[in-house]
């Protein structure tokens, strides 16, 4: 077991947005974590990148309490993509990338620095753009770039926030077969939240279903995605079947009564 | 065959510390051009020759170590200040509209010199000459603490947030806005003239002894928050994803937000509020040499340095023997400087 | 890899440099004055000759000695710069500072350097003036003053050569320091038999004859309708200020009933339309320095700034608005300087009958034409009574 959510519940207020939430996850999987909207799947993602504080004993890494890692140890264990990038004072590629280094550096960029960042640039096709502006870039090519910042800090855990959302088809698959390469021959766990249905059983070892705050189903995509709990959790009619590359999932409205 | 990343970064680095250099020598150059400006005209070799010890005439010697260079470096520590604080909070609070002044410091401290200047003759007597500086410099520090005291512990009943904060800032600011303007209003001819002119901030009458203790103050401020380079520029990216790059939050804001006001309060308790060059000078930085703390701070505070110097120098120039207030001088140029800066838009800034 | 830790070292000579820099800096500032202090050296080379020294206690408490002769002062006074030049010894002002040359222009130092005002002094041309003593008010400026040009050998002596309580004192000191004790003895000789007029004149006025009187500001009636009152009276029933005591020299009451607090930044108290209207004074004197002065020669000024304030304020309601028993009054004539004489005006404003043969007229035109050597000119005082 690499990383364990036990028996995690999140209260805002008087609401609560997670209720006793139950994960194990293995090293170097792929596990996508699926719901409709407010169902608190980014709640559930910032508290296992520890962004939103959680209790003792809910969360663990390598059979180790989340809370006692050190801030710097957790930050080159465990990489987090958000969603957008945060409005803010321009940099360019290669500096947002080099902020992926910061866990290993006390002042100076050292030449190890270097070699990862660049290492990591050539992967993501991002060397040639080092010096442009992360606003002159697209939506997609940014995107990328918030994934080298992440890799840059060597993690053995990736969580992404919707990463796929706003990009187009190829960037899409880009971004996924890089993740599965990651899974595969580094052992990464990577833990993503995803919008696209088919594109998560298409490259998910293990689905997280997640309905107001609960685990309605988890498992392999084929035993999370049946008619049944599509329908149940996201109030469609889904046909379920197999294309050449994985699931192919077609949905329609019920018909009113 | 050196590899593209590292020549690309080196690179960068090689400039960035060029400009650092540049602007060194600027200030330096400048600092000497300031000196030997007065309504005593000091000719460059005379001005070396007392430089190193050299005078020919007393009188003109004591001219420059005792009137002018205590005033330019007050003036180049206070741009140094005001710049080093501007481009910190723009980082804390994730602004680029933000300065020094903004969580209502300056509020406070002019309240506390206000009341020290009206209020203080009822306290010491009438003559409030002996007392004068130092109970004014007091009050002013500490009102300025006081404030931004109050800010922050208003925000940390709402989380801490940076609206919050912001908002909780334009309050108090407002609170003590009001309570210098009662003051004005019970407030014979005189004290008014002096609140007014303190206000305007200024560098007439520069000590030594005042010196001593804002250059070791706001120098160790510096180094201290040097150190929190990278962990500003993490924030840039966000708080969330700073957290997850490693960074303590909350006290990096709590420290920063120390260290800003001490230099800035420290700053206006003998200077009065100097406005302008805590935004200004960032911006100019971040044009000149981008984004990366360990850089842009040094930059800033030599920008806001040489900022400063021009100004005050400008300030004693124009209308010689009459002495033009400081601030309206960085006010006449840091106001359209700001308009353009709005509407260039350069890369973006404003999202 | 020498780029390794190139940066860093670097980075940490640079704030290195810049720390030596400026300790460098300080540390010189504080060796040099020691050093060599210009006062040393111009003694070294003195003659020896016999130099008289004065001793004496400023304004401010400061004892204080200076080598006579005195020839080369600054006056940051405008009051100090009439006293001087009273005594015949403008000759010796180098420079003035202030607000002289602009409030008190009938002195003609016009031609001489304008060293600034209160905050904005230019010391550098001071020092560079090389001046043996700098006159200042007491309360400003600050200690600066004194902390920057007593290592320049130039003694700060501070007077106000305008309160009542000093004047006569400081005249006196001025009159040793300038060796003109003579001409300053003659002054004051002529001062007090004025005041001694007065004094006579208005001993034999009963209480219920007198008239009730209420001194305002005139700048703050006529911008803000409002009312600023200048009290008659001190805590512990000292004399208050200028303005307001001026109504007791000149034998009237004080139709307010306020006491004020010399530890009090501001001269005057402020109180709502309400308390003036009950106590209905018969008589208002104004002062203020907007309206009148030595260049004034138009009385357009006045009548107009009389029909303001009859029309918008509330004055037009009381006793004093309707015999329009109004008197203005430039602040120098009454609360300042030239008091004795101010008041010998109002005291004749108020009791015509029992000063038909005085002509306090006269007395400002003995004053600045025998005293100070200028002519005579200007409004000083105006009557609303003939006004329509």
């Amino acid at each position: 077991m690499y990383m364990q959510v036990k028996d995690l519940s999140i209260k805002y207020g008087t609401k609560m947005i997670l209720k006793q939430i139950q994960m194990n996850l293995q090293k170097g999987e792929v596990a996508s974590i699926i719901g409709p909207n407010g169902a608190g799947k980014t709640t559930l993602l910032k508290s296992m990148a520890s962004i939103i504080p959680v209790e003792r004993a809910r969360i663990w890494i390598k059979d180790r309490d989340i809370r006692s890692y050190s801030a710097n140890e957790l930050a080159k264990t465990l990489g987090y993509v958000p969603q957008h990038t945060a409005f803010g004072y321009p940099l360019t590629v290669l500096e947002t990338v080099l902020l992926g280094r910061k866990p290993y550096m006390q002042w100076n960029v050292t030449a190890h620095d270097l070699e990862v960042a660049g290492a990591i640039m050539e992967r993501l096709q991002l060397a040639e753009m080092a010096q442009r502006y992360m606003d002159e870039l697209s939506g997609g090519e940014r995107q990328k770039v918030l994934i080298a910042r992440a890799l840059a800090q060597e993690p053995e855990i990736l969580l992404l926030d919707e990463p796929t959302s706003a990009l187009d088809i190829r960037h899409q698959l880009e971004v996924l077969e890089l993740v599965r390469q990651l899974a595969l021959q580094q052992q990464v766990l990577v833990v993503l939240i995803m919008h696209d249905l088919e594109l998560a059983a298409r490259y998910s070892d293990r689905v997280f279903l997640l309905q107001q705050g609960q685990i309605y189903a988890s498992g392999r995509p084929e035993e999370v995605f049946t008619s049944a709990n599509m329908e149940q959790v996201y109030g469609v009619k889904v046909e379920i079947g197999q294309g050449s590359s994985g699931l192919k999932l077609t949905a329609t409205l019920p018909e009113s009564r | 065959m050196q590899r593209p990343i590292q020549a690309i970064y080196h690179g960068s680095v090689k400039s960035k510390l060029l400009i650092l250099t540049s602007l060194f020598l600027l200030l330096v150059l400048l600092t000497l051009y300031a000196v030997s400006q007065g309504a005593v005209e000091v000719a460059l070799p005379e001005l070396l020759a007392i430089l190193s010890g050299r005078a020919s005439d007393e009188m003109t010697a004591y001219i420059v170590y005792e009137i002018r260079l205590p005033r330019m470096v007050m003036s180049i520590i206070t741009g140094v200040s005001l710049a080093c604080a501007g481009a910190i909070m723009q980082a804390i609070l994730r602004n680029p509209l933000a300065d020094p002044f903004t969580l209502g410091v300056s509020s406070g401290a002019a309240f506390g010199a206000a009341l020290a200047i009206v209020a203080g003759t009822s306290v010491f007597g009438i003559n409030l000459v002996s007392s004068g500086q130092w109970m004014i410099a007091l009050n002013a520090f500490v009102f300025g603490c006081l404030a931004v005291g109050a800010v922050y512990g208003i925000a940390k009943l709402k989380n801490s947030s940076t609206t919050v904060l912001l908002l909780a800032g334009v309050a108090i600011g407002q609170l003590f806005s009001a309570g210098v303007s009662g003051l004005k209003f019970f407030s014979n001819n005189e004290a008014l003239k002096d609140l007014v002119v303190w206000l305007m901030g200024g560098f007439w009458g520069a000590k030594w002894q005042v010196l001593h203790i804002l250059l070791p103050l706001v120098i160790i401020s510096l180094v201290l928050l040097l150190k929190y380079a990278w962990d500003l520029n993490s924030l840039c990216a966000g708080e969330d994803v700073a957290r997850t790059l490693g960074v303590n939050v909350k006290q990096v804001r709590w420290v920063c937000l120390l260290l800003v006001t001490l230099m800035a309060s420290v700053t206006i308790a003998f200077t009065g509020i100097i406005g302008f060059i805590g935004l200004v000078a960032p911006h100019i930085s971040r044009i000149i040499i981008g984004t990366d703390y360990r850089f842009l701070l040094p930059c800033s505070c030599l920008m806001g340095a040489l900022l400063l110097l021009l100004s005050d120098t400008a300030a004693r120039m124009v209308l010689s023997p009459i002495e033009i207030p400081v601030g309206i001088i960085t006010a006449l140029f840091g106001a359209p400087f700001f308009v353009y800066l709005l509407l260039k838009k350069r890369k973006d800034y404003w999202a | 890899m020498l780029q390794k830790n190139r940066k860093s070292w670097i980075g940490k000579a640079w704030l290195f440099g810049l720390l030596t820099i400026f300790l460098v800096v300080t540390g010189c500032s504080a060796a040099s004055p020691s050093s060599s202090t210009p006062a040393e050296q111009k003694t070294e080379q003195a003659v020896p000759q016999e130099k008289q020294e004065l001793a004496f206690q400023d304004s401010a408490g400061t004892a204080i000695t200076v080598k006579l002769p005195v020839e080369r002062v600054v006056v940051l006074n405008r009051n100090t710069a009439e006293a001087i030049k009273l005594l015949g010894a403008e000759q010796y002002v180098l420079a003035t500072g202030d607000t002289t040359v602009k409030n008190n222009p009938y002195l003609g130092f016009d031609s001489k350097p304008d060293v600034g005002e209160t905050k904005q002094i230019n010391l550098e041309q001071i020092i560079s003036l090389k001046p043996q003593i700098v006159f200042a008010y007491t309360n400003r400026p600050d200690k600066t003053l004194e902390e920057k040009l007593e290592p320049a050998g130039i003694k700060v002596v501070r007077m106000n050569n305008y309160l009542p309580e000093q004047m006569d004192e400081e005249l006196k000191l001025l009159g040793k320091i300038f060796d003109k004790s003579d001409k300053a003895d003659e002054f004051l000789a002529w001062k007090h038999s004025i005041e001694k007029l007065l004094a006579d004149r208005v001993a034999g006025i009963k209480e219920e004859d007198k008239k009730q009187v209420l001194a305002l500001s005139a700048g703050f009636l006529n911008t803000n309708g409002g009312y600023r009152i200048f009290p008659s009276q001190s805590l512990d029933g000292k004399p208050g200020v200028g303005e307001g005591y001026a109504t007791i020299l000149a034998g009237g009451k004080d139709a307010a009933d306020l006491q004020w607090n010399p530890a009090e930044a501001s001269t005057t108290i402020m109180v709502d339309e309400e308390y003036v209207l009950k106590r209905n004074p018969e008589v208002i004197t104004l002062h203020g320095t907007w309206l009148g002065g030595y260049n004034v020669k138009d009385t357009k000024p006045f009548e107009e700034a009389l029909r303001h304030i009859m029309s918008t304020t509330s004055v037009s309601r009381l006793k004093a608005g309707q015999s329009k028993d109004i008197y203005f009054f430039y602040t120098n004539f009454v609360g300042s300087d030239k008091r004795y004489i101010g008041n010998l005006q109002l005291a004749k404003y108020l009791y015509p009958d029992k000063f038909q043969d005085i002509d306090p007229e006269q007395y400002a035109k003995e004053y600045f034409e025998k005293w100070l050597g200028v002519p005579y000119q200007g409004i000083w005082h105006y009557s609303f009574k003939d006004v329509q």
